[in-house]
């Protein structure tokens, strides 16, 4: 018993290790965009803003165009997420489903394609993208922010597909659907907390991505929300307030998303369609 | 509504064989049973009909197509499935529709066939439920609600029943087989239940092994089997099959070496042969002191008739008598065999001698 209620305890505290790791510096972002820079440098330090000021917040949208910074994000975010998903999912679905010669190599080249460091494809991606003629395009950042998720993502969605029986789209391409057809009516629906997730997850890749954008994107009207932050840097300054200010700015949107599709993840969708 | 041809169809996943160059023909209008054992290919043989599983060899024909490569959309055909397979995220009128809005019905014809279908399966309560929201019974009553909707020329039906409770499969095999008495359309249903294969069907194809060991009706297949294999498979109990020797005049019939009993005149067709006997439950009696000479092994009363199962020498028999018959376990009877009805098989190839 004593040990049982051990366990309990230490998993309690490793959660609150954790969630105290994932909170801590967002708070401490919070609070840092609310301070003075003399309140931010003051002796002792104090955590919640002593005079609260939105003077950092109006800096942010006077000081650089973050509204085009974030626009910029929102379009490659989303169509890069869409593209990804579309793709992920008919990958994953052929994978699952179609008895392909060689899926398992298939599934090991996308792991290692998922472990590749992003640097070492930094110059041919630079050279395609310039000789395209996509630099400091959406483009530049859309394909590229797509494919890097592919991997994982398909491997989310083929776990959920498994899970779907296959007389479920047997009945839809019987009662007159094509494949395709039976993966949008039936798998589709059936797998919307994975697709979510693979959605989130392509998002949120896509949002946080710094290198490539960084590098493809420069130029101050197509870049988005990581670089266009660094742009409040001075040549001799590090206006922290106004910097954290910034990154609640980029922070907010994920947020939300992450909230509208955390409702749409509901697990038990499937109990009943077949035995059980 | 169409008759359905199959010629030659062999079915192999790889070198594996699983189905040996089938031939059926099913009549228009016709409800066939296949019906068989675990792994002897009458659900691929049904999914190779169906669309979901190509054909390795042969050729499959509904009405007057040849299907072989059409998909299963382009097939004309509906299917219920053992598992159900409706889909969960829709309501109950929403799965019975879905075949025609995937054909392009409007919304009004739509409504109007999936209220005629739901007032023939009784489901008009449960049109806005979801299937996790319903009893087996009633999931199974939504999947043939989604076959009929569509007026296909086909039913396939692949072990429907297999999940359900068996009072509630008693009910539902009425159900299908007043659905076949109206729409009159082919059938073909897959079960491993020898039941259900004999109250529905017009005529039943016994599989084994991936091949059709007979086809007929179950009059045909109950009093005419053409093998061992059948003889077992149709009829609870099943049919006794016990080693004999029959006399070289065929005057006599030695039942695994022990005493001879006299044979009728048809045994002449196996004289001076060692031969399966084979002998229904029901053509088994109580007789006089003049009598075959048993021991009651087992007794099972079922209310309306009782089952015994006897030892007769070195062989043992399952009798069906009246439920009144003074039988106890451990007790000495004398049997009367009605050997008339016996069948005879070749203990080699377990093929009837006729």
């Amino acid at each position: 018993m004593k040990l049982l209620r051990n366990r309990r305890a230490m998993i309690i505290l490793a959660g609150l290790i954790v969630a105290a790791n994932g909170f801590f510096p967002a708070l401490w972002i919070l609070f840092t965009s609310f301070k003075t820079e003399v309140e931010l440098m003051r002796v002792p330090i104090t955590i919640i803003p002593q005079a609260p000021t939105i003077e950092n917040y109006i800096r942010v949208f006077v000081d650089q165009p973050i509204l085009r910074f974030l626009f910029n994000s929102v379009v490659v975010a989303v169509l890069s997420t869409l593209l990804c998903v579309t793709c992920s999912a008919l990958a994953a679905y052929a994978l699952v489903r179609l008895r392909l010669p060689g899926a398992g190599i298939i599934l090991s080249v996308l792991l290692a394609i998922a472990m590749f460091p992003l640097i070492s494809m930094m110059v041919p991606l630079f050279q395609v993208m310039r000789d395209l003629g996509l630099l400091n395009t959406w483009w530049a950042l859309i394909f590229p922010h797509a494919v890097l998720s592919m991997p994982v993502c398909t491997l989310v969605l083929i776990s959920f597909f498994q899970d779907i029986p296959r007389d479920l789209e047997n009945a839809a391409m019987i009662d007159g659907c094509t494949r395709l057809g039976a993966l949008w009516h039936v798998v589709i629906p059936l797998t919307a907390p994975g697709v979510f997730t693979a959605g989130i997850l392509a998002f949120v890749n896509s949002w946080d991505e710094f290198l490539l954008a960084l590098t493809l994107s420069p130029r101050v009207a197509s870049r988005t929300l990581p670089v266009g932050i660094t742009l409040y840097q001075g040549e001799f300054s590090f206006p922290w307030p106004i910097i954290s200010a910034a990154l609640i700015v980029a922070i907010v949107p994920i947020c939300i998303v992450i909230a509208i599709f955390q409702e749409r993840v509901v697990s038990g969708l499937t109990s009943g369609g077949v035995k059980g | 509504m169409a008759g359905i041809e199959i010629a030659k169809v062999v079915k192999a996943y790889g070198s594996v064989p699983v189905i040996h160059g089938i031939d059926l023909s099913v009549r228009d209008g016709e409800f066939v049973v296949l019906v068989g054992p675990s792994g002897c290919g009458k659900s691929t043989l049904l999914r190779m009909i169906a669309g979901l599983e190509s054909v390795t060899g042969g050729t499959i024909r509904i009405g007057d197509r040849v299907v072989n490569d059409l998909p299963p959309r382009d097939r004309d055909i509906a299917m219920v499935f053992q598992d159900y397979a409706l889909y969960p995220h829709r309501t109950v009128a929403e799965n019975v529709g879905f075949g025609l809005r995937m054909r392009g019905a409007d919304a009004m014809t739509i409504e109007k066939k999936v209220k005629e279908a739901a007032e023939i399966l009784q489901i008009t309560h449960l049109l806005d439920r979801k299937p996790g929201q319903l009893s087996g019974g009633q999931r199974q009553r939504v999947a043939m609600g989604r076959a009929i909707v569509r007026d296909p020329k086909v039913f396939l039906f692949d072990e429907p029943l297999s999940n359900l409770d068996a009072q509630l499969r008693a009910e539902m095999r009425v159900e299908i087989k007043k659905l076949h008495q109206r729409f009159g359309t082919t059938i073909i249903y897959v079960t491993h239940d020898q039941v259900e294969a004999m109250t529905l069907a017009d005529r039943i194809a016994i599989l084994k092994a991936g091949h059709v060991e007979q086809f007929a009706t179950p009059d045909e297949v109950y009093r005419r089997p053409r093998s061992t294999f059948v003889a077992r498979f149709i009829g609870s109990p099943s049919m006794n099959i016990v080693p004999a020797r029959i006399a070289p005049d065929a005057t006599t019939i030695t039942l695994d070496g022990d005493a001879a009993v006299p044979a009728p005149a048809s045994f002449a067709r196996a004289r001076g042969r060692d031969v399966l006997l084979g002998l229904r439950a029901e053509h088994l009696g109580l007789a006089g002191p003049d009598g075959v000479p048993a021991r009651t092994v087992i007794v099972e009363p079922l209310g309306s008739d009782t089952l015994a199962l006897m030892q007769i020498g070195r062989v043992e028999m399952t009798g069906r008598f009246p439920p009144a018959a003074p039988l106890r376990a451990g007790g000495d009877v004398t049997l009367r065999l009605d050997l008339e009805q016996a069948h005879l098989f070749d203990p080699e190839t377990g093929l009837a001698i006729v």
